[in-house]
């Protein structure tokens, strides 16, 4: 009997392999060849698109779940097959200094390259493309989509945008000839080269700068601090429109120091002027037994930016907050008033603040 | 002395291993996330562990020599692990390096309450199987066979270890757990155990092993006696409470009779976790707002009456009370959980508790509903249940066909009913519609009228007055501004987004569009499956996708397979001499059965009665009961039975016919109404007898099994293992399958129908070798 039992097993653990060879799906129709790569050899290719530089032998996916290798190339399923797109507040992103009050076309594939536990989107961004519902939407359909629709703005936005980088380049050469600006919300965790390639055709990005401490970034979001620090200093040098979110997890990331260190790597490294905001935490995916941020440490981490010198901070995912307003750092007159994604005045004119004629920075 | 301190000794087994069990996996449960399949896994490790020691240790027992002395160092062992436990459990964040406020996935859940349980319940199942050699059993005279003494002893140790589990039990849930830490119960066990051990020491002839134990149990005694006297056993306590909930400002934890409850403290914001769940945060404007003005919004009357079930003190009921609210009812299972609130939070914050038009009732929320009519209360113009996901068979009665029901039945007109559900903002992965649509389907086959608003928690409403609800976000702010309600996010801008006309189209395209999804029903309470398969996802292992791959077909397959494994094998084997294989198949699949039956039955008594802390335990205890009168029984008459095996094979008929009555009992009292008479009978004296015959029959068969096997082979302690092992391996079976699998997929009709069969073809076994 249980050599019966033994001879099964060791029948069905040889038989595995083949299995997973015969199981080997045709890649879909919308698949194709990934931008930024290296073949090692016949059967080999690594990934060069993000720090993760995955080494993928035949039929094996990076870590976003979308690139695969296959015949030493890398293929990208995350292309044209959208599995969500709505319209938004550009202050949703959250974008504060561009086209404050218009809408914007936000679009995600499934994949992601890291593994935030607080993940808001992690039923697609930790999910393969052929795990989710997804729509055929080429980038022409992207553009005209937003256009129909009155957005002055297609955001890459929900999962992690570099993972389908390709159909966001593709969509965004697209958009820009169509007078559409072009909105990237990311960790930022991508290579220098594809970076300073997409920043031709992005208007603006949003980076989640989620900590300035190693440890933090590693044991919550699987990333590492290096490849943060240097996408951040390229989009500047780029001269894409920038603005840093860091979103306050209670008991992980809300030491003040290291808030005060980040502060000053902005301000030191991105100028005084960059927006910054500090974001509410709510109970989400794996963290979800974890409490809200008290509204205390987010005013804590404001005042904490602002005696760094940082200009404009503000407070987000707190409708009502006297922080969700711009002011001008010079006369302190309120500039923009908004209620949650709602705007309710502007005092902005040609870039400047309208009491005192002082330069305001961003896309109005 | 020493025959004296033995019968003690086997009651003290039962005892400490019903009161660690509570204690024990009450304490897992703060670690881990508290669902069907977390709780079924605990349960699970606690008894394959207890099988193990039993079946694997026991023939041991007939080796050596000196079993007392090995019984003593046994206890001493015991002690030692019960005081080390709640402290190791405790540490197990830190021990994982699971960060705070992280979920924990399937496997590391697995791998820690096995490895954790192993030692305790290894000695418990040891202990029993040395408790029969043991056990003095006074000879009878007359014509009783040579076996029928060791399958006395047998039962006789089965019968005190069944009444120690009923005391220890009772003095745990309804005593020590509401008053003492989780650490000092332990303590107390392990000094139990200390005593037990010097005493059974002290009547050895073997001078040196005696006193050794003796010295030993003596010193463990006193140096536990001075660490709980001096202060050090509070330390640890401490010490272990601050590890569990490492980086929070823990204010208290408090063990109430329904859960273990914690408040934390954040600058000025308190949390409230129950069983280690996050429950709310105080002050939490945007949720309370949401909870209550969503609902609320909706009725045009001028003056409502609103009946608010759950989360009152998270700020819902001061937001409730900004409307021309005439009265409040609000329902608070746990009191222990206000009166935490009433020490912590800021007085502000718990007005509403003075106000006169607010009334809190502490007990459950189906009860009271379905006593709502009977008593007078309502009707009510707004039904407002705030209790979380349905992520347990408990809270799933808050989601059922039935409930909704009696919910419709309270409502007056132009009432709505509101309740919430996690979704999510952006997109909805199939799992996530499967579950909201299961319940969407069940709501629509009461009310005529659906609005869910879309967002990170989706808001069900629902009305039986057709064009009450209204989803105009221009509409509800109207309405804020003419009842002159201040609020800071249900207002304008808000709803606006919230309500944006693409996401909800989106959101209930989604969940109307599901096919799959099927109704929840008390008897089939299939939602909290759902949810259990959307909690798998949340977590890259290899079996996430698992769950959701079973259904009813798959389960029916697998069982059809395992009935014909079992009737081949019987075919196979009806010529060999040994009746033992049945014999114990039968034992298995019996320990099996009445694990499904104390389910069944618990989760049958909380959707007819609703949830009553005492009834539960009685109904438990009832169990125990039943298991040790019919072992009882059982045990009196084995010297004058003549076919033991043939008397076997009649309660196998009893637990095959068992099964198939239940269903009807509960379809009769769940239909009976709700007049007071039929409720006190159902809930006194039906519930009363039915876990007392699931016991009863079970017990019967325990010392049957013994004194067929001893028929075949002498060895006692090899014997009362097996037996014992294979009863707590069916259970454990049972505890994995049954409230995580088989009662949310297939219902309880279902599910006892599986279990009858089940036994139907043991009883073919039994009859293949009886012929």
């Amino acid at each position: 009997m249980y050599k019966k039992l033994l001879g099964f097993i060791l029948c069905w653990c040889l038989l595995l392999p083949a299995q997973a060879v015969a199981a080997q799906k045709p890649l879909p129709e919308n698949a194709r060849e990934a931008s930024y790569y290296q073949q090692i050899d016949a059967l080999t290719v690594q990934c060069q698109l993000c720090p993760h530089s995955c080494l993928l032998t035949e039929g094996l996916r990076g870590i976003c779940r979308v690139r695969e290798s296959r015949g030493g190339k890398l293929y990208t399923l995350a292309y044209a097959n959208p599995c969500t797109y709505h319209i938004d507040p550009i202050e949703k992103k959250p974008v504060y200094h561009v086209l404050p009050g218009s809408v914007v076309f936000s679009i995600a594939t499934a994949g992601c390259n890291l593994r935030c536990k607080f993940c808001q989107n992690w039923n697609i961004s930790q999910r393969a493309p052929e795990e989710v519902d997804s729509i055929k939407m080429n980038p022409e359909e992207v553009v005209a989509a937003a256009i129909r629709s009155g957005c002055t703005a297609v955001a890459y936005t929900y999962t992690e945008p570099i993972v389908f980088y390709e159909y966001m380049l593709d969509t965004a050469k697209l958009a820009r000839a169509k007078g559409l600006k072009n909105i990237m919300v990311t960790a930022g965790y991508i290579n220098e080269e594809p970076l300073r390639a997409l920043c031709k055709y992005i208007d603006v990005i949003k980076v989640d700068f989620k900590s300035i401490d190693e440890n933090y970034l590693i044991k919550v979001c699987g990333e590492k601090l290096e490849p943060l620090l240097r996408t951040l200093k390229v989009i500047k040098e780029e001269g894409v429109w920038l603005e840093v979110v860091n979103l306050i997890v209670p008991t992980l990331n809300d030491n003040m120091e290291t808030i005060k260190k980040m502060c000053v790597w902005i301000k030191d490294n991105l100028g005084d002027e960059v927006p910054l905001h500090f974001s509410r935490f709510s109970p989400n995916y794996q963290l979800k037994n974890l409490f809200m941020t008290p509204l205390a440490t987010l005013e804590q981490a404001k005042k904490t930016a602002e005696d760094v010198g940082l200009k404009f901070v503000y407070i987000g995912n707190v409708p009502g907050h006297p922080a969700e307003h711009t002011y001008c750092p010079d006369c302190k007159a309120l500039l923009v008033e908004r209620i949650g994604y709602s705007i309710k005045q502007n005092n902005i004119a040609d870039g400047k603040c309208k009491f005192c004629g002082r330069a305001i920075p961003g896309i109005w | 002395m020493k025959n004296r301190i033995i019968p003690l000794a086997t009651f003290l087994i039962g005892f400490t291993a019903m009161s660690t069990q509570i204690v024990v996996l009450r304490q897992l449960i703060v670690v881990f996330y508290g669902n069907e399949i977390s709780l079924g896994l605990m349960l699970a490790a606690w008894l394959f562990w207890g099988a193990l020691g039993s079946w694997l240790f026991g023939r041991l027992g007939d080796r050596w020599g000196n079993l007392t002395v090995i019984f003593s160092l046994c206890q001493i062992a015991l002690a030692v692990n019960l005081t080390a436990e709640v402290s190791l459990i405790r540490f197990s964040r830190s021990i994982l390096h699971i960060l705070p406020g992280e979920l924990i996935g399937f496997l590391p859940m697995v791998l820690f309450s096995f490895s954790v349980l192993s030692l305790i319940c290894i000695i418990l199942g040891f202990l029993f199987a040395l408790a029969c050699r043991i056990y003095p059993v006074p000879a009878r005279s007359g014509g009783a066979s040579p076996h029928a003494g060791g399958a006395r002893g047998i039962g006789t140790v089965y019968i005190v270890e069944a009444l120690g589990a009923v005391c220890g039990g009772y003095l745990v849930s309804f005593f020590l757990i509401r008053y003492f830490d989780a650490l000092y119960i332990m303590c107390f066990l392990a000094l139990v155990n200390l005593a037990c051990a010097f005493f059974l020491s002290a009547g050895l002839k073997h001078g040196r092993a005696g006193l050794a134990i003796r010295a030993l149990s003596a010193m463990l005694f006193l140096a536990l006696s001075l660490s709980l006297l001096s202060g050090q056993a509070k330390t640890l306590k401490d010490f272990s409470l601050h590890k569990q909930w490492k980086e929070f400002k823990l204010l208290a934890v408090k063990d109430s009779l329904y859960s273990n409850l914690a408040v934390t403290q954040q600058g000025e914001q308190f949390s409230f976790f129950s069983n280690g769940l996050y429950l709310f945060s105080v002050p939490d404007e945007a949720g309370s707002e949401e909870a209550a003005h969503f609902a609320l919004l909706q009725t045009p009357a001028a003056s409502q009456r609103v009946l608010l079930i759950g989360a009152g003190i998270g700020g819902i009921a001061g937001e409730i009370l900004k409307h021309p609210v005439s009265a409040l009812d609000y329902i608070e299972l746990d009191p222990e959980l206000v009166a935490l609130a009433e020490t912590f939070l800021p007085r502000e914050q718990l007005l509403f508790l003075n106000d006169p038009r607010v009334k809190v009732f502490h007990q459950d929320g189906r009860l009271f509903i379905r006593q709502a009519r009977r008593l007078r209360q309502g009707p009510y113009e707004s039904v407002i249940v705030h209790l979380g996901d349905p992520a347990t068979a408990q809270l799933n009665r808050y989601y059922t066909l039935e409930f909704f029901r009696q919910v419709a039945a309270i409502l007056g007109d132009k009432g709505v009913f509101s309740f919430s559900l996690t979704a999510a903002e952006n997109f909805l992965s199939d799992e996530q519609q499967q579950f909201l649509a299961s319940i969407y389907r069940t709501l629509k086959k009461v009310f005529k009228e659906i609005k869910v608003i879309p967002g990170g928690t989706a808001y069900f409403l629902a009305t039986n007055t057709p064009g009450l609800l209204t989803d105009d976000p221009g509409e509800l702010t109207q309405r804020l501004a003419e009842r002159g309600i201040a609020t800071k996010f249900v207002r304008d801008y808000y709803l606006f987004a919230q309500l944006a006309p693409d996401r909800i189209a989106y959101l209930e395209g989604k969940i109307q569009r599901q096919e799959r999804a099927q109704v929840n029903t008390d008897l089939r309470p299939i939602s909290y499956y759902y949810d259990m398969v959307l909690w798998s996802t949340y977590f890259a292992e290899p079996w996430r996708s698992l769950f959701a791959r079973i259904d009813v077909k798959k389960l029916w397959a697998f069982f059809g397979c395992v009935y014909l494994a079992i009737l081949s094998w019987g075919l196979k084997r009806r010529r060999t001499n040994s009746r033992s294989a049945p014999v114990l198949l039968a034992v298995y699949t019996t320990g099996l059965t009445e694990l499904s039956f104390q389910v069944i039955i618990l989760l049958a008594f909380q959707i007819i009665y609703g949830y009553l802390y005492y009834k539960i335990g009685f109904i438990l205890s009832s169990f125990m009961i039943g298991l040790a009168g019919g072992a009882y029984i059982m045990t009196k008459n084995l010297d004058r039975l003549n076919d033991a095996y043939r008397t076997f094979t009649k309660t196998q008929i009893a637990i095959c016919v068992y099964p198939l009555i239940l269903p009807l009992v509960f379809s009769g009292l769940s239909r009976s109404g709700a007049a007071a008479a039929w409720d006190w009978a159902g809930s006194n004296i039906v519930f009363t007898f039915l876990p007392v015959i699931s016991g009863f029959i079970g017990g019967l068969q325990f010392p049957l099994a013994n004194k067929i096997i001893l028929s075949e082979s002498q060895d006692i302690g090899r014997v009362s293992g097996i037996t014992y092992g294979m009863d707590l391996f069916g259970s454990c079976l049972g505890a994995l399958l049954v409230s995580a699998f088989l009662i949310p997929l297939l219902g309880i009709t279902q599910t006892c129908l599986a279990v009858a069969l089940l036994n139907t073809t043991v009883l073919v076994f039994l009859f293949l070798k009886g012929r």
